[in-house]
């Protein structure tokens, strides 16, 4: 119990001080870097929970983003329903995807499952820029800027900030909840040997869609919440593969099955991409992605446990 | 119309055979799940537009030049996978993944994100009736078979082609017999590769070449390896005929953007129902699972 009230006090910390940067940054350009740093570590923190709790491996998560960030929108520009609704029912658009591909797909063994994903967000990409009429094709969808809270469009970006943090403490908070709960031991059990776990009388599938479900959550909501933030979304942005690469990569050099570890991957590989991108962006298209993979391949060549899972290991061994 | 979309189809499906043959070599023989495996097609492909820039040699040539070329990328690339090899499956899955981010944005760097053809240097193509065949893909067909002819005699009835089998089915025990099964490992992921870059360079004749491709090639070559029973090189065989055809068809009837989503419903319907493949009666599923958590 108190390394638990511990463990509260220092997320409550990281959280303030989170805000408070967000507070002085004072500029939207820093604002901007920061939004979009949290963003990725709240979909790197959620990707975490399947792929790295329950060690089935997604590379076809922006399936979820990509639903959450059309049902708000479409909801809103047709229906004209306030996304404070929009948003959560994203999420639960979502959650109802992965029920639906779950139940079919989550049997798959490793390398099978994560195919089966690819295959689903393809065919999302193509379903999105086929019904024109509904999500605006290839174009896109554009949210007319007209600030006001039933918009959830603001002036200020750090009310966006606020929203994406708010996102990223929920994430850790139910991540945090998971993990000392009997769903977390069981899914610890199940990633360390399956058919022991299952022999012992633990319904893997069961778990396992469980953290499929709260995963496919969290990526619609977040999808969602960013499609409100940049105020346009298009196939090709919200249904592309490389999206969820990149957003494993971030848990992987982080280190995956830790709460903190897809923090640190976004906290230190998003900046890196931006400043990448603004340097290189023009003459060297491609040239952040090239870097992320090849950080990748290092990560998993000489620390396989990702940056935070190495720290963890020295400090338990120093102690020792 | 429709004998025209299939006999199109059938010559897809031959260079794709390729494709699926030499992934189903390297995930049998040495068990890496090879998520770059598209890439190493697209390298192909853009190996043989090179070799055509600098001196005109048209694909049905410059394969012979494509095959040595993709057999040292594939020997490098197993240098850096093979230290995933026994170790946990998600860092496979993911080096793979890993070093097909860093193929496709190094094509991208050097070759842009142009579609890229090759100019056909045949004016005519061949008239039977009224369908039409071109002489290039014909040839590429006429190669691809010709490759895999000598591929299944190679696996068959050479030393090294039984010893590549041998590791496939046990690897103790072939290493118990003499086999070097490191060399074959190597050996079965550079021939993998080859076959790959060769397709690569034959697709040519029929499809536009550009960086990110390997998404595509990845997938469409999983499907195949599935559909045709894991491991089972001769349903790869029968599989890949079945998509190429699948492809053409749907690319007419229902729109060129569903090419894909048809036999990708197709795919997961067929793991959800058949994991076992299409034509095969021998379950490589239970048994890959065995091998990848022991």
């Amino acid at each position: 119990m108190k390394l638990l009230h511990n463990q509260l006090f220092r997320w409550a910390i990281f959280f303030i001080v989170l805000l408070g940067a967000g507070f002085f940054a004072d500029n939207n350009y820093y604002l901007d870097i920061l939004i979009t740093i949290v963003f990725y570590a709240c979909m790197a923190s959620a990707w975490n929970i399947v792929g790295g709790y329950a060690g089935q491996v997604s590379v076809g998560h922006v399936a979820f983003l990509g639903l959450g960030a059309y049902t708000s929108t479409i909801l809103f520009l047709k229906l004209g329903v306030s996304p404070i609704i929009g948003i959560p029912l994203g999420g639960v658009v979502a959650m109802a995807l992965a029920l639906g591909i779950g139940f079919l797909t989550i049997r798959l063994h490793g390398p099978f499952f994560t195919l089966s994903t690819i295959a689903i967000a393809e065919i999302l990409l193509v379903l999105a820029i086929r019904f024109h009429g509904l999500t605006g094709g290839s174009e896109g969808l554009n949210i007319p800027y007209e600030p006001s809270v039933y918009n959830v469009v603001f002036k200020s970006y750090f009310v966006y900030y606020t929203l994406f943090v708010a996102l990223m403490a929920a994430i850790v908070a139910v991540i945090s909840y998971i993990n000392t709960s009997r769903t977390g031991y069981y899914l610890r059990a199940i990633r360390e040997d399956e058919t022991a776990s299952s022999s012992l009388g633990v319904d893997i599938l069961q778990f396992k869609l469980r953290a499929l479900l709260i995963s496919a959550f969290f990526t619609g909501v977040g999808g969602a919440l960013y499609a409100q933030y940049l105020l346009f979304i298009d196939p090709h942005t919200v249904f592309t593969v490389a999206f969820s690469t990149k957003v494993a990569a971030l848990s992987i050099v982080g280190g995956i099955g830790t709460v903190i570890g897809p923090i640190v991957g976004s906290f230190i590989l998003t900046p890196l991409e931006i400043f990448l991108r603004s340097q290189f962006g023009g003459t060297y298209q491609g040239l952040y992605l090239l870097i992320y993979g090849v950080i990748m391949l290092a990560v998993i060549v000489l620390i396989p446990k990702g940056i935070y899972g190495t720290f963890v290991d020295s400090k338990n061994r120093n102690r020792r | 119309m429709l004998l025209q979309l299939i006999i199109s189809g059938i010559l897809l499906g031959g260079v794709y055979a390729l494709t699926s043959m030499g992934l189903s070599l390297v995930f049998g023989v040495s068990k890496i799940i090879n998520f770059a495996h598209g890439d190493f097609v697209v390298i192909g492909m853009y190996s043989a537009l090179s070799i055509y820039y600098v001196t005109g040699l048209g694909p049905y040539i410059s394969w012979i030049l494509v095959i040595p070329i993709s057999f040292a990328i594939g020997w490098l690339a197993f240098q850096l996978i093979k230290k995933t090899i026994g170790g946990e499956e998600i860092n496979q899955i993911f080096i793979t993944i890993g070093l097909s981010m860093v193929i496709q944005n190094l094509l991208l760097m050097t070759f842009k994100s142009d579609y890229r053809t090759m100019k056909s240097s045949f004016s005519s193509s061949l008239e039977i009736g009224n369908i039409y065949i071109s002489y290039e893909s014909l040839l590429a067909f006429l190669i691809a078979v010709a490759v895999t002819i000598a591929f299944l005699w190679f696996l068959n009835r050479t030393d090294l082609g039984r010893a590549m089998r041998a590791v496939s089915q046990d690897k103790d025990a072939a290493s118990l017999m003499g086999v070097k099964v490191e060399l074959i490992n190597v050996l079965a992921f550079g021939l993998g590769i080859a076959m790959a870059g060769l397709a690569g360079g034959l697709l040519l004749t029929m499809y536009a070449a550009y960086p990110t491709a390997g998404g595509v090639y990845n997938l469409l070559a999983w499907v195949i390896v599935v559909l045709g029973g894991l491991g089972q090189v001769e349903g790869a065989l029968a599989a890949a005929f079945l998509i190429g055809i699948c492809e053409t068809l749907t690319g007419f009837y229902i729109g060129p953007d569903f090419r894909q989503v048809v036999y990708y419903l197709f795919f997961i319907a067929i793991l959800i129902i058949r994991p076992q493949g299409l034509f095969s009666g021998i379950r490589m599923h239970k048994k890959v699972k065995h091998e990848t958590t022991a």
